[in-house]
C-alpha cells in the first residue's frame, strides 16, 4: 500500500527540466510585455536625427510634412515629430567600368528624401535610445510611417540637444 | 476512505504545466488587447479608392486583374475591397546603370514586362491626423508595399494614393 503511494507522487529530473523551461518561457514573455514602451529610469534627452530614404518615386514628393508624427511601422511606437523635410533628385554612386572612375549621377524619376525628426524621449543605456527600444545612431535603420506616407531609410545624422 | 481522498487531490507536474500555459494564454490576450488599442481607431467608415502600382509584372499576368474581383490581404483572409475598372498598363520602367557609369531610364523591350496601375474600392476610417486605417485597424498609406490576392493572382504592389470616394 505504502509503495503504491510513493509511486503516485514520483517526481523526477525530467519534470524539473520541464518546469524550468516553462518558467523561462513565461519570464521571457513577461519581460517582453513590460519592456514594450519602457524608457530607462535615467535622464531623458531631446534629440534630432535625420532619416534618409533613397530613390523614392517622384509621385510621392510632398507626402511627408513638418508636424507629422513619425511612427515605427512594425512596433507602432512613436519616434518623434518631423520638423523638416527635404526632397532632392536621387543620386547614385556608380563606376565607369572602363576608367574605374567613380561618380555621383542623378537617377531619373526618383528622389532622395531627408527627414529631420525631433524626439523628446531619448535615454542613454549603453547608447542613446528612443523610447528605450530604438538605437539612435548613424546607420540605424527605420521602417517608418507618417499619416500620408510609409517608407524606410537609415539615420544619417543624430545629435543630442540637451546633453 | 482517507486514502481515496488523497488520490483525488493528487497534484502533479502536468497540472503545473497546464496552469502555466493558461497564464501564458491570458498574458498573450492582454498583450494583444494592448496592441489592438494602439493600432486601431474608431470612427465613421468611409469609401475610398486605394490606388496601386505593380511593377515588372509579366505581360500575360495583366489580364488576371479583373474588374469586380474581390481582393484580400495576403497575410490571411482580411478583405480589402474589390477591383475597379481603372487599369493602366505600360511597358515596365527600368532604371539601368550603363558601363560608363551613367544612369538611364528605359522600358522593358517588347513590353515583355509591364507596369500596371489599378485601384481597389475599399472602406476604412480616417484618423484625426489624416492617416487611413483599412477596416479601422490596418494602416495603409502611399509608399507602402501591399501584398494581396484575388481568385486569379497573388502579388505585391505599391500603394500610390488613398482617395476618398464621394
Amino acid at each position: 500500500m505504502e509503495s503504491k503511494k510513493k509511486k503516485a507522487f514520483r517526481f523526477n529530473i525530467i519534470d524539473i527540466i520541464l518546469i524550468l523551461v516553462i518558467l523561462a518561457a513565461v519570464s521571457f514573455v513577461v519581460y517582453l510585455f513590460l519592456s514594450r514602451d519602457n524608457a530607462s529610469d535615467g535622464e531623458t534627452f531631446n534629440a534630432e536625427f535625420v532619416i534618409e530614404s533613397k530613390e523614392i518615386r517622384e509621385e510621392f514628393s510632398g507626402l511627408i510634412k513638418p508636424g507629422d508624427i513619425l511612427f515605427d511601422s512594425v512596433k507602432q511606437a512613436e519616434l518623434g515629430e518631423v520638423i523638416y523635410v527635404e526632397y532632392v533628385n536621387a543620386v547614385r554612386t556608380t563606376v565607369n567600368n572602363e576608367t574605374g572612375e567613380q561618380k555621383a549621377v542623378e537617377v531619373p524619376g526618383r528622389l532622395d528624401v531627408y527627414i529631420t525628426v525631433r524626439s523628446t524621449n531619448v535615454t542613454h543605456d549603453g547608447c542613446y535610445k528612443i523610447n528605450g527600444n530604438y538605437d539612435l545612431m548613424t546607420g540605424s535603420y527605420f521602417s517608418y510611417r507618417v499619416p500620408g506616407f510609409a517608407g524606410e531609410g537609415s539615420c544619417v545624422s543624430a545629435k543630442i540637444l540637451n546633453k | 476512505m482517507g486514502e481515496n481522498k488523497k488520490r483525488m487531490f493528487r497534484f502533479n507536474v502536468i497540472d503545473i504545466v497546464i496552469i502555466l500555459i493558461v497564464i501564458c494564454a491570458a498574458g498573450s490576450v492582454l498583450l494583444r488587447h494592448n496592441l489592438d488599442e494602439k493600432i486601431s481607431i474608431s470612427g465613421h467608415s468611409e469609401s475610398v479608392e486605394i490606388k496601386f502600382l505593380i511593377t515588372s509584372l509579366d505581360h500575360s499576368s495583366g489580364d488576371s486583374l479583373k474588374e469586380g474581383d474581390s481582393v484580400f490581404l495576403s497575410s490571411g483572409t482580411t478583405p480589402i475591397g474589390t477591383l475597379t475598372s481603372e487599369k493602366t498598363i505600360i511597358p515596365a520602367e527600368m532604371i539601368l546603370t550603363l558601363s560608363d557609369g551613367s544612369v538611364v531610364r528605359s522600358e522593358s523591350p517588347g513590353a515583355e514586362k509591364i507596369d500596371l496601375r489599378g485601384s481597389i474600392l475599399s472602406s476604412g476610417v480616417f484618423g484625426e491626423d489624416g492617416s487611413f486605417m483599412l477596416n479601422g485597424n490596418t494602416f495603409i498609406a502611399p509608399g507602402m508595399t501591399l501584398s494581396f490576392y484575388t481568385e486569379n493572382i497573388i502579388t505585391d504592389c505599391t500603394v500610390t494614393e488613398i482617395k476618398r470616394v464621394d
